[in-house]
């Protein structure tokens, strides 16, 4: 045998060629679900009476269960039909998806769903407290399956994938949570409250002294930690940069996720006064460690902080929050930008542009 | 039956996918959308009289969807891919991977269709007639062109040898 017939049989006879029998297996049993599903969704083709007459009541039953799981669909839960639809419907949905990147799409629009019941919970069901409480739970479930997936696949070789659901994933909840804030502000407020008074609190401890942009501290004397730690909880900008752009979503989810458990578990949610004056006070700290920035992009921040200031001196703590927020969210940007390499300049124009 | 099918090919088919895709994982997702398809024809009463180069046919079409897809990624990102794992056989020691991953990398390295060819005589063992019914082309023509992808891969393997 020479070398070149030595190498073809060693890869004809290489275990990597190998399907081994629990990969087989697995896919033989998908492929009997499969199949089992489209048989049973497939038409009868061709004309028999038999199948006109005979089956009237399975007929009748059929179009029930139609209804039942067409009802389904738009039940959230605590309604009867609930269960139908995340334990039958759901799980067909789940069969028929293929390969990695069918569970993860599958997974992602578990997320979707569980999202657009938390909304519609709010909008008809705005006093029942445990009516929110489960969605938020399913909704916070449906995120931790998604987490558990995109990791798997970026894990595989598919981090492209990965990455693509979860942005996808990313911007749902961005979504939910613009819908939320519109449909149930109250709510949607002290969860954000919440969670800013738990990202700053290192800020405020490090900056004594009484709020407001007077009582700023100088540049110098910034915080032990890192501003940009503080956005993605527990990781520092170093630890960040080392992370994929999935882990990133993912971890950012999952913070999400973090806060909501902690709004559900717990009462004891800080006033929309409170939050406003932690956000803007962040603002503050965030254009006085400001380096490299554009100068029309600094004046535009500088100005976010007064108007900032004087909504939140006049009693508009939402609208001081909100304003501040929107500043925090283009800064991070930048910043995000400039950890990543990418020019500055081209990316703000490109924002603009938007 | 359509799943006896299965049983007696999906280790050849398997095989062959793993020998033309860079990820094994990517070959187990052909491998069933390749069994679907043909459940899809199965179950719409078709009945191809060579069920195991029917089976091949469709692996064959959709290793050549996936080198359109994947066109634009280069070759080594493709390569890079590749999951070698330590062998689960102790028998078969890293030396002899070596060479079986050389052999890989220079058929993936070959036109798709060349690749395929060299794939389905030294992987899959089938003779010239059965190549040329899975391809629809003539015994004589698939000769000719696998001549021509051995003596490519040839160059690529051993490049030695003809000097």
């Amino acid at each position: 045998m020479n070398n070149f017939e030595k190498k073809l049989h060693n890869l004809k006879n290489s275990p990597h060629l190998r399907l081994s029998s629990d990969r087989s297996s697995l896919i033989r049993s998908n492929l009997e679900k499969i199949i089992s599903i489209e048989e049973s969704l497939s038409r009868p083709s061709g004309f028999s009476w038999r199948r006109i007459l005979v089956p009237v009541s399975s007929g009748v039953v059929a179009v029930v269960l139609g209804v039942v799981t067409l009802g389904a669909e738009a039940s959230v839960p605590g309604d009867v039909l609930y269960a139908i639809k995340t334990k039958v419907n759901e799980p067909i949905m789940g069969a028929i998806a293929r390969g990695q990147e069918g569970e993860i799409a599958y997974r992602a629009k578990m997320v979707s769903r569980r999202a657009a019941e938390n909304e519609i919970i709010a909008v008809r069901y705005e006093k029942d407290k445990e009516k929110k409480e489960v969605a938020i739970k399913m909704l916070n479930k449906s995120l931790e399956n998604f987490e558990e997936h995109a990791r798997l696949a970026a894990e595989s070789q598919k981090q492209s994938v990965a990455a693509s659901y979860a942005a996808q994933v990313e911007a749902v909840m961005e979504s939910h949570q613009n819908i939320m804030a519109t449909v149930s502000p109250k709510d949607s407020q002290k969860a954000r409250a919440k969670s800013v008074v738990r990202k700053e609190e290192d800020f405020s401890e490090a900056s004594s002294g009484e709020f407001g942009l007077m009582s700023a501290a100088p540049v110098g004397s910034a915080p032990a930690q890192d501003i940009s730690a503080i956005e993605v909880n527990d990781v520092s900008a170093q630890e960040e940069e080392d992370l994929s752009e999935t882990e990133i979503v993912l971890l950012k989810i999952k913070n999400q996720r973090a806060e909501w458990e902690t709004n559900i578990s717990s009462d004891n949610t800080p006033s929309v006064e409170e939050g406003a004056k932690r956000r803007v006070e962040y603002l503050r700290k965030k254009i006085n460690k400001s380096s490299g920035w554009e100068a029309d992009f600094l004046k535009r921040s500088k100005e976010s902080l007064d108007l900032a200031l004087d909504l939140y001196s006049t009693g508009s703590y939402g609208e001081a929050f909100n304003l501040a927020n929107n500043a925090i969210k283009d800064i991070e940007f930048l910043e995000r930008n400039e950890r990543s390499g990418r020019s500055l300049k081209v990316e703000i124009g490109d924002k603009e542009g938007e | 039956m359509f799943l006896s099918a299965y049983d007696s090919h999906s280790g050849e088919i398997y095989r062959h996918l793993a020998t033309r895709l860079s990820s094994t994982e990517r070959a187990e997702e052909l491998l069933q959308e390749t069994f679907l398809r043909a459940w899809k024809v199965f179950s719409e009463g078709g009945r191809p009289d060579n069920v195991r180069a029917y089976l091949y046919r469709i692996a064959t079409n959709l290793v050549i969807d996936e080198y359109r897809r994947k066109k634009e990624e280069s070759l080594d990102e493709v390569l890079e891919q590749t999951p070698w794992k330590e062998p689960s056989d102790p028998a078969q020691d890293s030396s002899y991977l070596a060479l079986a991953r050389e052999a890989k990398d220079a058929i993936m390295k070959l036109p798709e269709e060349e690749g395929r060819l060299v794939a389905m005589r030294y992987i899959d063992d089938m003779d010239i007639s059965e190549i040329a019914e899975v391809l629809g082309i003539t015994a004589n023509n698939t000769s000719v062109k696998l001549h021509r992808a051995v003596q490519k891969l040839r160059k690529i393997l051993d490049p030695k040898a003809d000097e």
